[in-house]
């Protein structure tokens, strides 16, 4: 293994299990110490240093380590559990309210306590690509918007048998769509910058409100007239939630 | 007394001698404990570091280029006596044992 390789590894581990600020110093130790080592040293590097995970590990504090890993398992498995819950609507319909607020809400509230914003410490810019990968997803979710108001709208000549299935298709690629980008933003935010969990919060409230409608349309019956305008409203309040959030969590 | 206490010894009685910068401090030790890992090494001067006893200032070599350099500190000297005198009570037990 050479110098660049090595480093490379022992910095992915170290961003992981130590976090971004103390991952930082370590790894400007590291670059230090393998750029003085003579190069005919080169052989014996895993011999003399260890694995790079296994170095990382002597570092870690594992108490915080574990900290970390129980929060990120649990902001995980809610917005995974709501994607399931989306995917899987056809087969299980869901009427239950901790069945999907309960993940939403757990989901949440872990990820603005572990990533609050630290007003404290000096403001540096907005992480690169983080604006766009928010404007995506939001980008992602109006269109499934607009595609689901054109057909109930009957904007579209289609057949009713097929409104059900185009319904479905859209509201699963939105909240798979959601989905990843929650779960890219959730490792982000650990290894690069806090602030980009507010692509987790996105995501989580894109999934619990495809998760919503899609329980509304499995839900509703030839008597319902105004399900829309009561339905609309509690989109509208968890669409509210969700962007404080994302705001809070980019102060 | 255990082993990473005697490193940590090493490491602050280098350091009492003069700063240093990270990879001499690692070759040092490293030559004494040759079965100890630099990795496992940097994790002590890390967690001393970390408690207080040394801290972190960029400095020039001679031949030039800005490195780390480790200094000890108030607490460090502090450290330093108290293991010195554990590995002084050690090493009088095992003369007393007739290990030499």
């Amino acid at each position: 293994m050479d110098k660049q390789t090595y480093l490379n590894r022992f910095s992915r581990a170290a961003y992981w299990q130590l976090g971004r600020l103390e991952a930082a110093e370590v790894v400007a130790d590291y670059a230090e110490l393998l750029e003085q080592r003579p190069p005919e040293r080169d052989n014996t590097l895993v011999q003399d240093l260890g694995k790079p995970k296994a170095a990382v590990r002597l570092l870690t504090e594992q108490k915080s380590y574990r900290r970390w890993l129980w929060a990120f398992g649990i902001m995980g498995c809610c917005l995974l559990l709501l994607e399931a819950l989306v995917l899987g609507a056809q087969y299980v319909y869901n009427q239950h309210l901790l069945a999907d607020y309960g993940p939403f809400a757990v989901g949440m509230i872990v990820a603005l306590v572990r990533f609050r914003p630290q007003f404290h410490s000096p403001k540096a810019p907005l992480p690169r690509g983080l604006l766009w990968a928010l404007a995506g997803v939001l980008t992602c979710c109006t269109a499934a918007g607009v595609m689901l108001a054109s057909l109930f709208n009957g904007a579209w000549d289609w057949p009713l048998e097929s409104y059900g299935p185009t319904a479905r298709l859209v509201l699963c690629v939105s909240s798979t769509v959601a989905t990843a980008a929650g779960m890219f933003g959730a490792v982000r935010a650990r290894v690069a910058d806090r602030r980009w969990a507010a692509l987790y919060v996105l995501g989580l409230t894109t999934a619990m409100i495809s998760l919503q409608i899609m329980t509304a349309l499995m839900g509703l019956s030839a008597t319902d007239t105004h399900w829309l305008q009561q339905e609309g409203v509690r989109w509208a309040v968890l669409g509210g939630i969700g962007l404080v959030g994302t705001g809070v969590v980019l102060c | 007394m255990l082993k990473k206490d005697l490193i940590e010894l090493c490491l602050l009685q280098l350091l009492t001698m003069e700063d240093q910068y990270g990879y001499v401090i690692l070759n040092r030790i490293h030559h004494s404990f040759p079965g100890t890992q630099e990795s496992a090494i940097y994790a002590l001067l890390r967690g001393l570091c970390k408690a207080g006893c040394t801290e972190q200032y960029e400095g020039h070599t001679s031949d030039g280029p800005t490195r780390k350099y480790y200094r000890i500190t108030a607490a460090g000297r502090a450290r330093h006596g108290q293991l010195l005198e554990e590995w002084r009570r050690l090493r009088d037990g095992l003369t007393a044992l007739g290990i030499e």
